[in-house]
């Protein structure tokens, strides 16, 4: 089991998900390490974070991730699956046991009735912001990382939109 | 299982409903069950997903640590931290998220004497025998490493350079098979173009109004247009452009060149845009590089690039009727407008891209 973790950081001004970008070494955290005075050690395992195998062994679900509309669920996550797993993993043996670790994964997030469906957008039935949810964290659970980061991953819709859809409501009555 | 929980101050009126927000929370406590280390930020959570946690890393306004540790069964360890520094006690069946964020936003509390004291929840994490321990611990496991432990990929890919650059080729034309919109819009506006520029010669070329020696003379001036309106008439110079643009099929061929080219250039943006974006996640996620986007991209292009070429020599050259060479000599040229045509395409489709 791994243990995680950071060790005396200190902020200005930092919101959480800057410190979990800081740590997950995502979205131009690098420009923060220089000059917004973050401190601090981050530990793995004991040992001090190192980029590339970092980046190797993590995976981050983003609050609005982007997937390609025209791929269907199964073949988003065999994408995945394929260009992250190292080239040693003995899922890369034979198809079979590439497809039997993508089956699990889309079982684990309930996404076994969509696994066929296109992506889509939103405009034109494509899933469910619930359901690009769950295959966002399928994506990244295809790389069978040791450590997960999602940002949100419970919150949904924006503020505006639900305005809107108040508001709607308000008008029909 | 260490799962961490970090909290989020700003409030939005709305989430996931409740029922989506338990299933991706179940399915990442089946992931942590399988021994990885979950982190997410998440707020507002309901009792029951709050409880799916194991660790709480606390923020407040600023970013500064008010509790890290183990939430403890029902959350018993943070209420009972919070409890201690002298907050409200928890009320039966009350959210103990929601109550937490509560006691952080009181700037006094009452203290065992019964007097009312201000608090900054910052500082008294700081002071905690909590964080103490905390600091303990994390200094244990720094002490304590295990070599064997280290997590060290030597490879910043998974997969060497052939597998990403042939999956992403993959990849991009089953998305350029799947959205057609994009390359139809191309292929149509070509093809009417090509239908609009031929039929500007049937008049002309069929009922033969001008001699021979006149079309001649007017379109050698073809490079010269300029110099050519200064000196002659208005009648000569309107010849001039009338068959230096639509008589001569190079002219022609030339604005069919630009529109298209300038067609590729804009309707294909948009679709780099999407894969662009697409890029910036698969890279961040240390898949792939900028090269296999662009290899992909390159082949997936090509199908309908030769389509769209060949598409054009074929109506104009129809349409236009050219000297009456045989077989041959039409199919030459029409592999010459195509290969030509083809290039310009290309060019324009990647300077889009």
């Amino acid at each position: 089991m791994n243990s995680f973790s950071h060790n005396n950081i200190v902020f200005n001004n930092a919101e959480q998900t800057t410190l979990m970008d800081v740590i997950a070494l995502r979205k131009g955290s690098a420009l923060f390490r220089g000059n917004v005075g973050i401190t601090g050690d981050i530990l793995l395992n004991g040992f001090p974070q190192e980029k590339t195998s970092f980046r190797r062994c993590s995976g981050y679900v983003e609050q609005f991730d982007v997937q390609s509309n025209e791929l269907t669920v199964a073949e988003t996550i065999r994408f995945s699956a394929q260009l992250r797993l190292d080239r040693t993993n003995p899922i890369h043996d034979s198809p079979e046991s590439l497809e039997s670790h993508i089956d699990k994964i889309i079982e684990t997030l309930g996404l076994t009735k969509e696994a066929d469906f296109l992506v889509g957008s939103d405009e034109a039935s494509g899933l469910s912001f619930e359901q690009k949810k769950r295959l966002s964290i399928a994506v990244e659970l295809a790389a069978s990382p040791s450590l997960i980061f999602l940002d949100e991953p419970t919150s949904g819709t924006f503020v505006l939109c639900s305005i809107d859809i108040f508001a709607f409501c308000v008008s029909t009555n | 299982m260490p799962t961490s929980y970090f909290h989020h101050p700003r409030i939005y009126l709305s989430g996931l409903d409740a029922r989506a927000a338990l299933l991706v929370v179940n399915a990442l406590k089946e992931m942590a069950d399988q021994g990885r280390t979950i982190v997410a930020t998440i707020h507002q959570p309901s009792s029951t997903v709050f409880d799916m946690f194991d660790d709480l890393l606390l923020l407040k306004k600023g970013g500064e640590v008010v509790y890290h540790g183990e939430l403890g069964d029902s959350s018993a360890s943070l209420i009972s931290y919070f409890e201690g520094l002298g907050a409200t006690p928890i009320s039966l069946g009350e959210n103990p998220s929601t109550w937490m964020l509560n006691q952080l936003n009181k700037q006094a509390i009452t203290n065992s004497e019964g007097e009312t004291e201000s608090i900054d929840f910052a500082k008294a994490w700081k002071k905690s025998e909590e964080c103490q321990a905390l600091q303990d611990e994390l200094d244990q496991m720094k002490a304590e490493r295990d070599e064997a432990l280290q997590i060290k990929s030597e490879m910043k890919y998974a997969q060497p350079w052939f597998v990403r650059d042939r999956l992403m080729t993959l990849r991009a034309i089953k998305i350029y098979w799947r959205s057609p919109g994009y390359n139809l819009s191309r292929l149509t506006v070509t093809v009417a173009i090509a239908l609009l520029l031929g039929s500007m010669f049937i008049p002309i070329c069929n009922n033969e109004v001008f001699s021979e020696a006149e079309v001649q003379r007017y379109v050698s001036f073809g490079f010269g247009v300029e110099g050519y309106f200064l000196f002659h008439s208005a009648r000569d110079s309107w010849l001039i452009f009338y068959f230096y643009f639509s008589c001569s099929s190079f002219g022609a061929v030339y604005i069919g060149f630009i529109i298209i080219g300038q067609l590729s250039i804009t309707s294909i943006i948009p679709v780099t845009i999407s894969i662009r974006d697409m890029f910036y996640r698969h890279e961040s996620a240390g898949m792939l590089s900028s090269r296999s986007v662009i290899a992909g991209l390159l082949v997936a292009e090509l199908p309908f690039i030769a389509v769209m070429s060949l598409s054009f020599p074929v109506i104009f050259l129809a349409l236009v009727g050219m000297p009456n060479d045989g077989i041959k000599g039409e199919a030459l040229r029409g592999l010459g407008v195509f290969i030509y045509f083809g290039l310009n395409t290309a060019i324009y489709s990647y300077i889009g891209e």
